[in-house]
């Protein structure tokens, strides 16, 4: 899996809707009258990605996300439950999480794979294993593969998720891409390994047996404690840590933040990033930049 | 008063159209007998629109349009639609 | 060459029951049980039919929650069990989960009485494939899915790849979507439900009729009998015309459908029949029957819809279609499109309307939906030898 380009839209969420569309609307000529929040989001990490290239029309789309679209969500349950009217015909349409995925695909006008797909903290790396699959399997040679949610609405929503003080951590919302392809020429990088491990000890058990590709950088999921990151920066040589949370903030599918951070910053190096979820898994994901 | 004949109501459904749509169009450049729907038409409404101009009507007049077919007839201009919510 | 994938264990709850074989007998016999729901919660003075899910003594509870799940961990372990699973080799099985509403059904329940509890407390689409997970004691990685109308074929066809591929041992592929409010409201917004008969590529056909239903099957390397199937293909693809509807024309429909028989390396010929999507919309029908006679020209292999027994189970229609079809294959029958009376020269194709005798072959499943989602699986199973 070679990485060809990368687009990324990390910020504070702005209210008016009209700022995303205007926004968009720099990349792609399609009209977004029904378009929310989160499908504008999804375009505009995805349009930074590919634009100025040309893609192949058979380009996948993979979007991966934890929560998705909840605001539309919200307000259809409003309307059945509290207004005891009929849900709007558009507020309905972009309940279904696959409304922005497809969007990506209509306004680059692309008929390949198109999935959406949810893993927790592990989406983005879930979804490469996905993509992995199918370029094996050849029914895929292009694709974006994002990873896109909303900002929290309230550090107390935070909070009491990850029982931390929200405090700590800048809260935005993102829309980080990559332009995976089969062929190496050009590329930017690769996806060297996506590792699943049941803990710690298989995680650098599998690190000391391997060799990495120049300085390393260190990347971390939020759940990753700090004696935990302290043994793989140890275990890892010539590793430095890279905390891409603090200097971008954090959603929740950050880790496509991470790479795209690293892929800009740092020229000829290696990311080994690890993430854990709440049941003590863990995923290490292995980029090399040339 | 026949529908298409009360400039008032028609105001509210061309309000209504532009707002539940989210439409970038001044309601004055809405012509009453124009096609809401067709390719010609200056609105560009396709048929997600009309499913959402349906349930406006429903949830603002309380007349339900229960059928595509009888929502084809009914929309097929700003006046046949004020005739329909208000016949006589 | 790559791995076969078997259907090693299901199990499902539908309409017709809990039970595979009672399941299958309500097919041969042709018996529907159709519930009326009302609309009042949203002060409309009528209601529209629905197939519930059988009563059983999985879903009894009248607490949303534990009815939720008793309902989702019940198939599970029946599909463990059907498949033969020692411990270990569960803890070794990854989970595949599709679905249109996820945990919405237990959400409902909140706003009853209370407003903003998603946006306050919603846990993630991934929420239900992980607690599956800890319930299970399963160690391997979960991924959900959520392409609407195609979730848990999606969910189906990537867990085979990754199996044929040897990224995993096994995996449970779980499709389920019970009553939702958002869905029944917004599918009646949108106009598509319509009055029984239920009737998919009939000239009178008015629309879809909705279901629940929750279906598991493991799949696995090593094959339970000698009569289950295995998975041969399937292919994934968007068409870009409209996130309502596809192309009438079916373009994007025949290339998914081509595209699946050649990862499963068949040609159009060796397919014996076709368990089409057939929602009985008039645009579904249409775009599909368009895509058939694409691929298969004038020699259209005997095609049935399954929704009109269970109706239709939105995201997770995926699985419980399979096992539906696979398991009336398996029982010598495929069974007819129930409710299909008169011919419509639009659409041009005539589904099965008396079963079909048949046990074994290489069948094409379709599934579509909102968001341009196209899937199409290609599934096989072999004469048991044994057994003349």
């Amino acid at each position: 899996m070679y990485i060809h380009s990368f687009g990324r839209f990390v910020g504070h969420p702005v209210e008016d809707i009209k700022y995303y569309k205007q926004d968009v609307s720099q990349y792609t000529q399609l009209h977004f009258r029904r378009a929310n929040r989160f499908v504008l989001l999804s375009l505009a990490g995805a349009c930074r990605c590919v634009h100025g290239r040309g893609i192949g029309k058979d380009t996948g789309v993979y979007l991966t996300t934890e929560n998705g679209n909840l605001g539309d969500t919200e307000a259809v349950l409003d309307q059945i439950f509290h207004q005891h009217q009929f849900p709007m015909p558009y507020n309905f349409i972009n309940t279904m999480s696959n409304t922005a995925s497809f969007y990506v695909a209509q306004s680059l006008e692309l008929f390949g794979r198109n999935l959406t797909l949810s893993s927790k903290q592990f989406s983005f790396e879930r979804g490469l294993e996905l993509l992995r699959s199918d370029q094996l399997c050849g029914a895929v040679k292009e694709a974006l593969i994002g990873g896109v949610d909303e900002a929290y609405f309230s550090g107390q929503q935070f909070a009491t998720k990850f029982e931390r003080n929200a405090d700590t951590i800048d809260m935005v919302e993102g829309s980080c891409w990559l332009l995976i392809k089969d062929r190496e020429e050009g590329a930017l990088g690769r996806v060297a390994a996506i590792e699943t491990f049941a803990n710690m000890s298989q995680v650098l058990s599998w690190m000391k047996a391997r060799a990495f590709q120049g300085p390393v950088q260190a990347g971390f999921g939020l759940l990753m404690s700090a004696p935990e990151k302290q043994a793989i920066i140890v275990a890892l040589p010539h590793s430095s840590p890279f905390d891409y949370i603090s200097d971008y903030g954090y959603y929740d599918s950050a880790t496509a933040c991470g790479v795209t951070a690293f892929l800009e910053r740092y020229q000829g190096n290696c990311l080994v990033h690890v993430n854990k979820d709440f049941l003590g898994q863990f995923v290490v994901l292995v980029i090399e930049q040339r | 008063m026949k529908g298409s004949l009360d400039d008032l109501l028609k105001r509210r459904i061309k309000t209504l159209i532009v707002e539940n749509c989210d439409l970038d169009i001044q309601i004055e450049d809405i012509d009453d007998e124009a096609p809401l729907f067709e390719s010609a038409s200056m609105l560009e409404l396709d048929s997600i629109d009309a499913l959402q101009i349906s349930i406006a009507i429903q949830n603002t007049f309380g007349i339900a349009i229960r059928d595509s077919k009888q929502m084809r007839r009914v929309m097929k201009s700003i006046n046949s639609f004020a005739d329909y919510i208000q016949p006589e | 060459m790559k791995d076969k994938v078997h259907i090693r264990g299901k199990a499902a709850h539908c309409a017709l029951g809990d039970d595979i074989d009672a399941i299958v007998t309500a097919m041969r016999e042709q018996r529907v049980s159709l519930s009326d729901m009302p609309l009042t919660l949203i002060n409309m003075d009528y209601s529209r039919p629905y197939f519930r899910l059988s009563a059983s003594s999985a879903g009894a509870s009248t607490d949303m929650e534990t009815r939720f799940y008793d309902v989702l961990y019940r198939v599970i372990e029946k599909a463990i069990r059907d498949a033969g699973l020692s411990s270990q080799e569960t803890e070794r099985m990854a989970i595949f989960f599709g679905s249109t509403s996820i945990d919405i059904p237990i959400y409902e329940e909140h706003y009853r009485n209370a407003q903003h509890v998603l946006s306050q407390s919603a846990s993630g689409y991934g929420n239900i494939a992980s607690e599956i997970t800890k319930r299970f004691h399963t160690g391997a990685a979960s991924y959900t899915f959520t392409t609407a109308c195609t979730s848990s074929a999606n969910a189906f066809l990537y867990a085979a790849a990754m199996i044929s591929q040897g990224f995993i041992e096994r995996a449970l592929v779980v499709g389920y979507d019970l009553f939702s409010h958002i869905g029944f409201c917004g599918f009646e917004a949108l106009k598509l439900i319509t009055a029984p008969p239920y009737r998919p590529f009939d000239k009178n056909r008015q629309g879809i009729i909705m279901g629940e239903g929750c279906g598991a099957v493991v799949l696995d390397k090593a094959g339970g009998s000698p009569d289950d199937f295995y998975f041969l293909g399937g292919a994934n693809a968007c068409d870009t015309h409209s996130v309502t509807t596809h192309d009438p024309q079916g373009a994007a429909i025949a290339k998914v459908m081509r595209a699946a028989l050649m990862q499963a390396g068949v040609d159009a010929q060796a397919i014996e029949a076709v368990k089409a999507h057939a929602t009985g919309s008039y645009h579904n029908d249409l775009t599909e029957c368009n895509g058939l006679k694409q691929v298969f020209g004038s020699q259209i292999p005997p095609v049935t819809g399954l929704k009109p027994f269970i109706g239709h189970t939105v995201g997770a229609c995926g699985v419980i279609e399979m096992i539906l079809f696979s398991e009336a294959i398996k029982a010598g029958f495929i069974p007819p499109t129930l409710g299909y009376e008169i011919h419509d020269e639009e659409l041009a194709v005539a589904p099965l309307t008396q079963a079909l005798a048949i046990k074994t072959g290489t069948f094409l499943l379709n599934y579509f939906g909102f968001g341009g989602n196209c899937v199409s699986l290609v599934i096989a199973n072999q004469k048991s030898f044994g057994n003349p």
